[in-house]
């Protein structure tokens, strides 16, 4: 805990250190770079929380950037704001284009809003070009209250470079610290997660558009901000700096920096801004370069040069001073069921059609609250088809599925936490880069109370919340026997260990009913043990579990009642004991399977 | 009406380039779910390979060839070099900066070469001032040349698609690669093979359009991205739906340019791929997504 404290010092301390660069007779050509630095830092870093963490692709920035530069120039030129204001306008109109490019994120495959946002780029750069009367045209904006200009002043004080190149450090400097809270928050893991798998963040009641959408818009805010230091910082504007180029540098820096990790946006800034300007004569060979690296970096240096460095940020905060486990607010949501005899899920009439395949053909049953109920049918029988319709994945053709008494179909994957149910999947989807902890952590994202602001702000009662969610989550990982792989990637686990994750993760949900899809394949002996005793436990807890599941022994040992489906029809119900003995079960699914 | 029918002609001969530029993104799309971001730079890497060729000497038909030829083989390499690693690193979104970088260093390369000057294309088979009266509007031949070329090549390519086996064996390879593959079919030479045809339908696309338009290095940019558009408007995946999406991102450009402004046109272009995007992501043609779990 001293250590965190410490590090705060030593990051203001190596702030104010820089800040106070220009003042110790550095030439002004040095202070500009210092500046430009630090703006080109903000470019990077809005790169790295979009294109990073989130993993969704931005190849127009210099669109956003310029809606900064503008927006911050035109007001603070035509409409006479004092910069103090400009510049959060600024800000403001570029998140709103930030917004505005993001739209469709919801809708489609994330490549889409590649070639969105290079045509943006695009666009953007016409409309500087062409909308004369706001943006000046090719002509350009002049006059913009600047220290070059010494009409730049700030709360009646007069700016000059120095004390300007100061403020833009000091503002990195700041932004830095909220985008390091930011990322490690539930917000910042949320935008892992979906860069990771837009389901299995869905299943643990995250909005993957909503996620997306925020990225796009949180990172606009760093590129409008560069946009307006840059604007006061030059006195000029003209298109030319905001051209498809400017986008393509803005993805070097970061990718060759190093996406996701603290460290990568400072280098990839402070390199190539002072390449270019000590390598005149390679002017010509740019763009080259800059092809080069993307084309290449994925393959041979896929964390730029911070990867090198070979340090990782991660995605918890590390509890503060004060903030012990003791003090932390009990966070205990009983998975306790109301009493109530409504069925935990109802199904009736479930039908389902593939083109004119009949996936699921008018399905009734009950998972009564409270059991561990089994279904099982031979493969492709519709189990997988029932589950997906019943976590909200697909629609269904006809019929309805209830949740205590709620009707739940029709509504989206993310909504089911809501009312506690939560899932595994048949093939484990991981966060790849994500540890267990974080992983687990993630689970718990719809408990998370604290906004998205106050997250960023780093407040002191958004640490207690994580701290005690976080001892909640180390608990789960101790249950399901992952203890010992607590701080490993999720995507270097053994098979077995990435399904007892998935669990996990659904455990820290803290669902009502929880759907585990085939969760004995591909485990080990020991570990069907113990996932039968963790069963067990969640059962005598009073959690409903409803089962799919192809190891016969596994789960007539666990369950209450059971299922049997064949060609998208129910052919069973009722107690284990009767299935096996039942002639139409036999002759579909168990053959001569005699049992334990 | 006469301004009208000249409009909706050019209008038609724009979005025929468009088709083929969607066409060409289907290809890749049905193999590997991927679409090449170099796509505009290919197509500009074959003019200027062509008109290489050319100025050596090579007459101007099998000039095009060559470059059309090559730039089906670079693209080949690239799927290869820039695509198939990526992929194979599991990085969801790598690819498209890994071949938006490889379009940046051919524009570069030829930037360096040639200069960032805008050259002529020579005419082929038609000369500019060749006409055609039709619903009594002049109609250059060199436009009604791209559309009876564009639209050629794509039935053919769709003939071939599905009467052949080398298009059942696509086809079957789009569909379960991993099925295929269990039948024998080498669907990474198939993935390989698809990438020949885009970029050579890319090369196409650019030297039909190129005596009309005039090239530079940053030419293909701008009509890559409406060729997406227009197969983001069909549905990206359907061929049908490339040639009405090239066809009516064509014609709307021309409209907007005609009537409104010529300022406006990329603008409203981009303004349809958001609506589409936002309000019918499939396209007019092309199926819904089905999440696979």
């Amino acid at each position: 805990m001293k250590q965190a404290a410490s590090r705060t010092w030593m990051w203001l301390g190596l702030s104010f250190a820089f800040a106070a660069l220009p003042f110790m007779g550095i030439s002004s050509r040095w202070t500009q770079l210092l500046a430009l630095i630090g703006i080109n830092t903000l470019l990077a870093q809005s790169m790295n929380i979009v294109g990073g963490y989130a993993g969704q692709l931005s190849l127009g920035h210099a669109g956003i950037f310029a809606a900064g530069a503008y927006g911050s120039a035109v007001l603070s030129t035509k409409l006479l704001w004092p910069v103090w204001l400009s510049i959060p306008g600024g800000v403001g109109i570029a998140m709103l284009v930030g917004l505005l490019v993001a739209l469709p994120a919801e809708r489609v495959r994330d490549f889409y809003l590649g070639m969105v946002t290079l045509a943006f780029g695009i666009i953007a750069f016409e409309i500087l070009q062409y909308w004369t009367p706001v943006t000046g045209g090719f002509m350009g904006l002049s006059n913009i209250p600047s220290p070059i200009l010494k009409n730049l002043s700030l709360l009646g004080l007069s700016v000059n470079l120095n004390a300007y190149c100061a403020i833009v450090v000091l503002l990195v400097a700041a932004f830095t610290l909220v985008k390091a809270n930011l990322i490690r928050s539930h917000v910042g893991r949320a935008f892992v997660a979906v860069e990771g798998s837009d389901l299995a963040a869905a299943s643990l009641g995250i909005r993957p558009g909503r996620t997306k959408h925020l990225a796009y818009v949180i990172s606009a805010a760093w590129a409008g901000l560069a946009g307006a230091l840059y604007a006061h910082l030059t006195a000029y504007l003209s298109p030319d700096s905001f051209d498809l180029w400017v986008s393509v540098s803005i993805l070097v820096m970061a990718i060759f920096g190093g996406l996701r990790t603290f460290i990568g946006p400072f280098l990839g800034a402070a390199f190539f801004t002072l390449l270019p300007e000590f390598m005149q004569g390679l002017k010509q060979y740019q763009l080259l370069a800059y092809g080069a690296i993307l084309m290449l970096s994925y393959i041979f240096l896929p964390q730029g040069m911070a990867g090198l460095l070979k340090s990782r940020t991660g995605y918890i905060k590390r509890p503060g001073p004060g903030t012990m486990a003791s003090e932390a607010v009990a966070v205990s949501v009983p998975h306790a069921t109301p009493a109530t005899d409504e069925a935990a899920i109802r199904i009736r009439g479930l039908t389902r059609h593939f083109g004119g395949i009949v996936a699921l053909g008018g399905v009734d049953f009950d998972v009564r609250t409270g059991t561990i109920h089994g279904l099982i049918g031979p493969n492709g029988s519709g189990k997988s088809t029932l589950v997906n319709i019943v976590t909200g994945i697909y629609q269904p053709s006809a019929g309805e599925v209830f949740c205590g008494g709620t009707r739940i179909n029709g509504t989206q994957p993310y909504r089911m936490v809501g009312f506690g149910v939560a899932r595994t999947f048949q093939n484990p989807l991981m966060f790849a880069e994500m540890t267990v902890r974080e992983s687990v952590l993630t689970g718990a994202h719809s408990r998370f109370r604290t906004g998205v602001v106050l997250s960023m702000l780093g407040v002191r009662s958004r640490d207690r919340e994580e701290a005690a969610l976080l001892a909640e989550a180390d608990k789960i990982i101790d249950q399901v026997g992952l203890g010992a792989f607590r701080n490993e990637l999720a995507s270097t686990l053994p098979y077995g260990q990435k399904r007892m994750l998935d669990l996990a993760r659904a455990l820290a949900t803290r669902p009502r009913t929880l759907i585990l899809d085939e969760p004995a394949a591909g485990l080990s002996e020991a570990e069907l043990q113990q996932l039968a005793l963790l069963l067990r436990r969640l059962h005598a807890d009073g959690m409903t579990i409803l089962l799919i599941e192809h190891h016969l022994d596994f789960l007539f040992n666990l369950v209450d009642f059971v299922t049997v489906l064949d060609h998208g029809e129910v052919i069973f119900d009722g107690r284990p004991a009767d299935a096996r003995k039942d002639e139409r079960v036999i002759e579909a699914y168990l053959g001569n399977y005699v049992g334990a | 009406m006469n301004f009208f029918l000249q409009l909706l002609f050019a209008g038609v001969s724009q979005g025929a380039i468009y088709a083929l530029i969607a066409y060409g993104f289907n290809v890749t799309f049905w193999t590997l779910k991927v679409v090449n971001f170099a796509h505009g730079s290919c197509l500009m890497i074959s003019v200027m390979l062509s008109l290489a060729a050319y100025k050596l000497g090579a007459p101007i038909l099998l000039a095009m060839v060559c470059g059309i030829a090559v730039t089906g083989a670079m693209v080949g390499i690239l799927e290869r070099i820039a695509v198939r690693p990526v992929l194979s690193r599991g990085n969801g979104m790598g690819w498209v900066v890994s071949t938006l970088g490889a379009g940046i260093v051919l524009q570069a390369l030829a930037t360096l070469i040639w200069g960032t000057q805008a050259m002529a294309f020579p005419s082929f088979l038609f000369e500019s001032t060749d006409y055609l009266t039709l619903l009594g509007v002049k109609v250059s031949m060199q436009l009604v040349l791209v559309v009876i070329a564009a639209l050629l090549v794509m039935l053919v390519l769709e003939a071939l698609l599905r009467r052949t086996i080398w298009g059942k064996v696509l086809r079957a390879a789009a569909f379960d690669p991993e099925s295929a593959r269990l039948r024998g079919i080498p669907v990474q030479r198939v993935v390989t093979v698809s990438f020949v045809v885009s970029g050579a339908l890319a090369g196409l696309a650019g030297v039909l359009i190129a005596p009309i338009s005039g090239i530079d290095p940053g030419f293909g940019l701008n009509l890559m991205i409406k060729g997406f558009v227009a197969a983001v408007v069909g549905g990206l995946g359907s061929s049908l739906g490339a040639m009405v999406g090239g066809l009516a991102v064509g014609v709307i450009e021309l409209f907007v340019g005609g009537y409104i402004s010529t300022a406006w046109r990329n603008g409203v272009v981009f303004l349809l791929l958001l609506l589409v995007l936002m309000a019918h992501p499939q396209g007019l043609l092309g199926r819904k997504a089905t999440v696979k779990v």
